[in-house]
């Protein structure tokens, strides 16, 4: 089989604006239906629906328990799950409301096996409140089991887990860096691929824990100063290459003050300045953000007002690092914990490609 | 995705799949060969598929041939019988010459189950010619591989051309190579084994084994271990072990001397990998001398020796052969006074060795010297050696100790050993990794039954508590599971008391309803440990759990639940049950749909348990719809999706029960 | 059949279609400019004739192209493969400068195209490259196909190579001669034992002319006395001035290096001094003391990359700011940390010896991690 991997740009530009403007409309029913939901107790948007049918469930549970084993879901279950997601996910805002307690954690990027690691360690859902702050698919071997067991994970608790997006959730990226032939390879055609890149664009871009702890993939924006700002782009469409939901997703904190360039070619980096600037002004204890591989699986900067979470051990298959996960507790109490790549004994190799050196 | 239709795979599409630029893709076509076969019939494989898969096995990677190579071996019937076992044999011997070892030995396998299927004519024609071809190969992969295939024809040949072949696997064992005399090394105790075992079952057979065999084979095994590289030499050790057994087996002690001293030459190379492959095989050389006394004495100070090893890896693996080597020193008195005499001083040595690795060697062997040793002197001598290994800062030394110490036990009673666990259990309880933390929990229930409750409440129970507030959920998990294990073993009414109770806080309430106010943020790396007060000494008041962390909450909920199956009638309906019914207000949703859980396991304990709880169908039914489906029933309208739904299910679950 | 030995020969071989591809890739994404035009030459030429390479088939060969061509690169790889590029061209340019009548040596280039690049530039410069006879044999055909090419390296013969098969591969004569191009089909793991055969292959060469040797990717397959050897060849043979300049990954001895010998040796991959020199103090020492270069300059790519953490204002940057923020525009990137590590583990050397006290004197124009006078 030959395979055409270029699928042309021009495609995905005309797919996103014929999308954007179809959102348009919805985006702003969805404001007001979400501030009219605001004063109701509890504010859980899958009380705007009713409760999942029986028959949904043991669906559901037939994929998890089939993808917890790694083996994919057909086509055909993929496109079923991606239009169920959909249903679930365009009602939750830009800016998701969240409640402690819950686990915060970072990039996975394809990793399955670690992610099994991950639930291990944190505990599994939906007994223990999770919130993924992007970065599924790409690099790692297993995209396509990673985002359906997280995808199926929040149809079926959508209460329980919060899947952001992270700068990989994108139609381009996805084409740059494995997922797009991932699913080329495991499902003979891009399919799969249209189908979790559509409904990317669905994914909330942030997420705020208790009004205190800003969680989102990449880091602040020139552009944003409050967290309403946030509330009122529209988001459901294919990660911009500028703009304040490119940055949302692409920045990083830097140890020079004010804004700099960033060396990824999107987004910017942000000082301390502005870190703690915006924490004050949105009267915010802490930004969680992913995005960057740190060698202890999390960091702190600007004086413990941004903190890196990074849960992809040994990322890629060569870099070596830990991988850690943030619990936050109900008196907002912190606690990392940090982890290894699994133990997979008898695993073979051969299937691997090598990662990539200059020979 | 798509499944193949087994019954029509045409050879075109298997061709196809071959040319996949995916390399697992062809590895998966590979794997349907034996059904593409059958569905083509003998005539089709033998005419298009093998000619097809002799290019591919020219063409392609490693594990595309490694399957191949292990299809390959049940082609046989696949073809249409043996006699055109030719063409597959053929490609098999491309396959076999290759320098991957996964593809070489799957061939060899191949080749030599094929062998079974052969006339004895195929045998001596075909088969006979392929060994002598690869031997004489022109690299040294084909040789190699030979050396494999010797063991299907060495006997069933006559006795002339056995000898022949000897004397081509004799040029083998003398190869310029050092892989191939590494191989020919390897393949040689089957091949004696083989000739052994026809010597032994037919002693009258016309070919039997003559003096000219074994000149040739102890030409074969003088070169071995005089062989200049250690890689060659340390596999003559097996060499000599199955040369001893053929004549143990013929009990034919003519030759002893001269075994004795190759084997106290081996033990005593210069290279550490020759040492260390004796010292590996220690025990099964040394049984081969039992007979003799003086023979036997004559082994002691070498193995000692190799005790005292400069190489860590010699002494790692001399530890393994302690009991076994003991147990034959026990035959006679002369020898038997040495084992307290002169080996355990070293035993001593050893447990203290620099290297971890050999101490944790140790541990895992010398409490089996403790029945061989019996009571007195596992008292005076072994102790003493456990307390110190108990206490090595390695992980894996105590872990080896703790988890063999029921032979200990059965030697000399539990009191004596249990003071003296407890600090090493302590320690491998809060090391860093937590599968370390995972494997000690897993050994409590087995520690708890050599225990007994008394020493177990007393010195182990705060410990096994404490892991239910681990901050790594799994080890958290395997904590609840450890409560229940130990509810087995220590009953209900134990239950109650030391986990029970101390879990309820005394019967006192949990606090965290639903809008309690929170705290502000702060940061604490170790809340979990501060929430727990581990004051041991104190079991009254002072030892409250603070409920005010979630994790706490549904740990005491999760282990509540674990034990429910296990315990009586009272304490589920005068602790559980009111602990359980106080959960249903949490402020977290997540024990509010385990709370729902909870219900259901009570609900199916008590029908099971209707019984043996002495339960009338009445108080059944009160508990039933008063406490349990009552409060079901408030969950069912909770808020959060997930409370409804769990607590739905789990009316169902009764529901269906009561029916 | 392949023999183990020439099974692992393949396998170095074959890194050439690796690099071939990661500059197919950087060039079709318009990293280089101008751009590369020959290439595609090099490429088609593989696709015609690999197929005849020991070790291939027909199937095999199209296979081995389709993957490397068809996979897309990551843009860490592309961008590394530009920043590598650069930084030798940087160097070379420098050397052509100071030394307009100089000879440049290739070794093991394979397929690399830069060769035509600085004949088409400089006209006094006379260009060696030498490799295993096939992959020469390759380049020749590819060099046949091209006018452009042909004119560049004076290439007069009126010659047309038929070759249909395996045979007729096997018996073309991969040696090209020209007023200033040499194509020389030699195993560099032969000097050990001759020498004096190597020295007569070197037509047309002058001792007594400034020469830069260049290693992209090569000396770290050999072992290290064979290493030594074809260092110490040419530091003697060169009576004027020789220097050679080194592009090659080394361990540091951390994770991401043990993890990268791991994978590589997964691939078939032994790079044999890998370990042995780790990093660029253990490098510069080897250059100096055993191998007997008197002036060594290294560096790592993280560092011309603008990956490096040290930062020294005083010198030039390896590439200027302009050009940096064109080659982060070209794609998005998203490794920021990984680059960093991988680049991290190349290092590039510079190493000269003159008996007349020869130096190049700009080489201090771009900052160096670590240097010996």
């Amino acid at each position: 089989m030959d395979l055409d991997t270029d699928v042309p740009m021009e495609d995905v530009e005309e797919q996103q604006l014929s999308k954007s403007k179809l959102s348009d409309s919805k985006s702003t029913s969805n404001t007001t239906s979400s501030t009219t939901n605001n004063n109701a107790s509890g504010s859980n948007p899958s009380n705007l629906h009713d409760d999942l049918s029986l028959g949904t469930i043991n669906q559901l549970d037939e994929w998890i328990d089939k993808l917890s084993k790694c083996e994919p879901l057909s086509e055909a279950d993929v496109k079923r799950l991606c239009d169920m997601a959909i249903e679930v996910l365009q009602f939750e805002e830009n800016v998701q409301p969240v409640h402690v307690p819950v686990t915060i954690c970072g990039d996975v990027h394809g990793q399955f096996h670690d992610l099994i690691e991950l639930f291990k360690i944190g505990g599994p859902c939906p007994d223990t409140n999770y919130l993924f702050m992007g970065d599924y698919v790409d690099r790692g071997y297993y995209s396509v089991e990673t985002v359906s067991y997280l995808v199926c994970m929040k149809v079926r608790y959508p209460n329980r887990i919060t899947i952001l997006r992270g700068n990989h959730e994108s139609r381009q990226i996805t084409q740059v860096y494995g997922f797009y032939d991932e699913c080329l390879r495991k499902y003979g055609s891009a399919t799969v691929w249209k189908l979790f890149t559509d409904l990317f664009d669905y994914f909330p871009i942030t997420a705020l824990v208790d009004n205190k702890v800003f969680c989102l993939h990449g880091g602040l924006s020139p552009m944003i100063e409050t967290i309403d700002q946030v509330r009122e782009l529209n988001r459901i469409q294919e990660v911009p290459h500028e703009g304040p939901m490119c940055d949302l997703l692409w920045s990083d904190p830097d140890d020079r003050g004010g804004w700099g360039i960033s060396p990824r070619g999107a987004g910017f980096t942000f000082g301390q300045d502005i870190s703690e600037q915006f924490n004050h002004t949105n009267d915010l204890s802490l930004i969680a953000r992913a995005h960057q591989l740190v060698m202890e699986g999390f960091s702190w900067s600007h004086q413990e007002s941004v903190v890196t979470i990074f849960s992809a051990p040994n990322y890629c298959y060569r870099c070596g690092n830990q991988a850690a996960i943030m619990e936050v507790d109900e008196q907002h109490n912190r606690q990392f914990l940090q982890y290894d790549p699994s133990v997979r004994p008898g695993e073979p190799t051969v299937t691997r490609k090598t990662p990539d050196y200059f020979l | 995705m798509d499944d193949f239709n087994d019954e029509l795979f045409p050879l075109a599409l298997l061709m196809d799949e071959l040319k996949h630029d995916d390399v697992s893709n062809r590895v998966e076509a590979m794997q349907k060969l034996d059904t593409i076969a059958i569905a083509l019939g003998p005539e089709r494989t033998l005419k298009e598929l093998l000619p097809f898969l002799n290019d591919v096995a020219q063409d392609d990677e490693e594990e595309v041939f490694a399957v191949l190579a292990s299809k390959l071996g049940d082609f046989i019937p696949l073809i249409g019988g043996h006699q055109h076992c030719e063409p597959l044999i053929q490609i098999l011997t491309i396959l076999a010459s290759m320098e991957e070892p996964i593809v070489r030995d799957k061939a060899i396998d191949s080749l030599n189950k094929i062998s079974l299927e052969l006339t004895p004519e195929e045998l001596n024609n075909i088969f006979l010619h392929l060994i002598q071809n690869l031997s004489q190969g022109n690299w040294f992969s084909k040789k190699i591989a030979s050396c494999g295939l010797y063991k299907s024809v060495i006997v069933k040949v006559n006795a002339s051309i056995r000898k022949e072949l000897l004397n081509l696997y004799l040029k083998l064992v003398c190869d310029e190579y050092p892989m191939v005399r590494r191989s020919a090394a390897t393949n040689l105790p089957t091949l004696i084994d083989l000739l052994t075992e026809f010597t032994t079952l037919t002693p009258n057979d016309a070919n039997k084994m003559n003096n000219d065999d074994w000149d040739i084979i102890s030409k074969m095994f003088q070169h071995l271990i005089n062989d200049d590289q250690d890689s060659v030499k340390f596999l003559s050790i097996d060499v000599l072990i199955s040369i001893l057994e053929f004549f143990q087996k013929l009990q034919d002690q003519r030759f002893n001397s001269e075994f004795l001293s190759s084997s106290l030459k081996l033990i005593k190379d210069e290279s550490w990998r020759v040492r260390y492959a004796a010292a590996e095989r220690f025990s099964k050389i040394a049984k081969n001398f039992v007979r003799n006394e003086s023979d036997l004495f004559q082994l002691i100070d070498p193995f000692i020796s190799l005790m005292k090893d400069n190489e860590g890896e010699v002494r790692k693996a001399i530890a393994k052969q302690l009991p076994s080597f003991c147990e034959l020193l026990v035959s006679y008195p002369s020898t038997k006074v040495t084992i307290l005499n002169k080996i355990i001083p070293v035993v001593n040595d050893l447990s203290q060795d620099s290297q971890e690795t050999v101490r944790a060697s140790l541990a895992s062997t010398i409490t089996d010297l403790s029945p061989i040793l019996e009571k007195q002197a596992t008292i005076e001598k072994l102790l003493p050696i456990f307390l110190i290994m108990l206490k090595d800062e390695f992980p894996d030394v105590r872990l080896n100790i703790i988890s063999n110490l029921s032979v200990v036990n059965e030697t000399i009673g539990i009191n004596l050993l249990s003071t003296n666990l407890l600090p090493a259990i302590t320690e491998l309880a809060q090391d860093h990794k937590w599968r370390v933390r995972l494997a000690i929990i897993e050994y409590i229930p087995k520690l708890a039954k050599q225990l007994g409750e008394p020493f177990f409440n007393d010195e182990l129970l705060s410990l096994c508590m404490s892991w239910l507030w681990d901050p790594v959920f799994a080890i958290r998990d395997a904590a609840v599971n450890n409560s229940k294990e130990l509810t087995i073993i220590f009953g209900s009414q134990w239950a109650e008391h030391e986990i029970i109770n101390r879990l309820l806080n005394n019967g006192g309430n949990i606090t965290n309803k639903k809008d309690s106010t929170t705290t502000n943020a702060t940061t604490n790396d170790d809340e979990l440990d501060e929430k727990i007060d581990d004051d041991d000494d104190d079991n009254t008041n002072s030892n409250k759990i603070d409920y005010s962390n979630f994790i706490i909450r549904i740990t005491c909920l999760f282990t509540i639940t674990r034990l429910i199956p296990v315990i009586d009638y009272p304490i589920i309906t005068k602790k559980i049950l009111p602990f359980i019914n106080n959960l249903i207000v949490d402020s977290v949703p997540n024990i509010r749909f385990n709370v729902a859980k909870s219900y259901l396991i009570i609900g199916e304990t008590l029908i099971k348990n209707k019984r043996k709880f002495n339960l009338s169908d009445e108080e059944l039914n009160k508990i039933i719809n008063t406490e349990i489906l009552v409060n079901l029933e408030k969950l069912q309208n909770d808020e959060d999706v997930d409370v409804r739904y769990f607590s739905s299910k789990s009316i169902q679950g009764i529901k269906d029960l009561v029916n | 059949m392949l023999s183990p030995q020439e099974k692992k020969d393949k396998v170095i071989r074959s890194t050439d279609i690796d690099a071939l591809s990661c500059r197919s890739s950087a060039n079709r994404l318009s990293y280089f400019v101008p751009p590369d035009s020959y290439t595609d030459v090099l490429i088609q030429s593989y696709q015609k004739y690999l197929q005849y390479c020991q070790g291939y088939t027909g199937l095999s060969s199209g296979r081995t192209l389709r993957q490397s061509f068809g996979d897309k690169k990551f843009p860490l790889i592309n961008r590394g493969t530009y920043f590598r590029t650069r930084a030798i061209d940087v160097v070379i340019e420098q050397f052509i400068k100071e030394f307009p009548q100089s000879q440049i040596v290739s070794l093991g280039g394979g397929s690399d195209t830069r060769a035509y690049r600085i004949l088409n530039k400089h006209q006094l410069v006379n260009y060696y490259e030498i490799d295993f006879p096939e992959s020469v044999k390759i380049k020749k055909l590819a060099i046949l196909q091209s006018d452009e090419i042909k004119k560049i390296i004076d290439f007069k013969e009126k010659l047309s190579v038929n070759i249909n098969n395996r045979e007729e591969f096997d018996l073309m004569d991969g040696n090209i001669h020209t007023s200033k191009y040499h194509l020389i089909a030699y195993d560099l793991r032969d000097l050990k034992d001759d020498p004096t055969q190597f020295n007569q292959k070197l037509e047309g060469f002058d001792v007594n002319l400034p020469t830069l040797v260049l290693s992209e990717c090569v000396l770290c397959y050999m072992n290290p006395a064979e290493n030594t050897n074809v260092l110490k060849f040419w530091k003697d043979f060169c009576k004027e001035y020789v220097s050679v300049f080194i592009y090659e990954p080394m361990s540091l001895h951390d994770a991401f290096g043990t993890t990268m010998a791991k994978n590589l040796a997964d691939r078939g991959i032994n790079l044999l001094t890998f370990n042995e020199y780790s990093d660029l103090q253990e490098k510069s020492k080897y250059l100096h003391e055993t191998c007997g270069f008197q002036r060594v300059r290294l560096t790592d790519l993280s560092e011309i990359a603008g990956y490096g953490i040290k930062k020294n204002n005083h010198k030039e940057s390896w590439v200027d700011v302009q050009e940096i923020y064109r080659i982060n525009h070209i794609e998005l990137i998203d490794e920021v940390e990984e680059i960093r590590l991988l680049l991290q583990h190349y290092c590039l050397c510079y190493a000269e010896y003159s008996e007349s006290n020869k130096k190049l004197v700009g080489i201090d124009r771009w900052n160096w991690l670590e240097s010996v006078e």
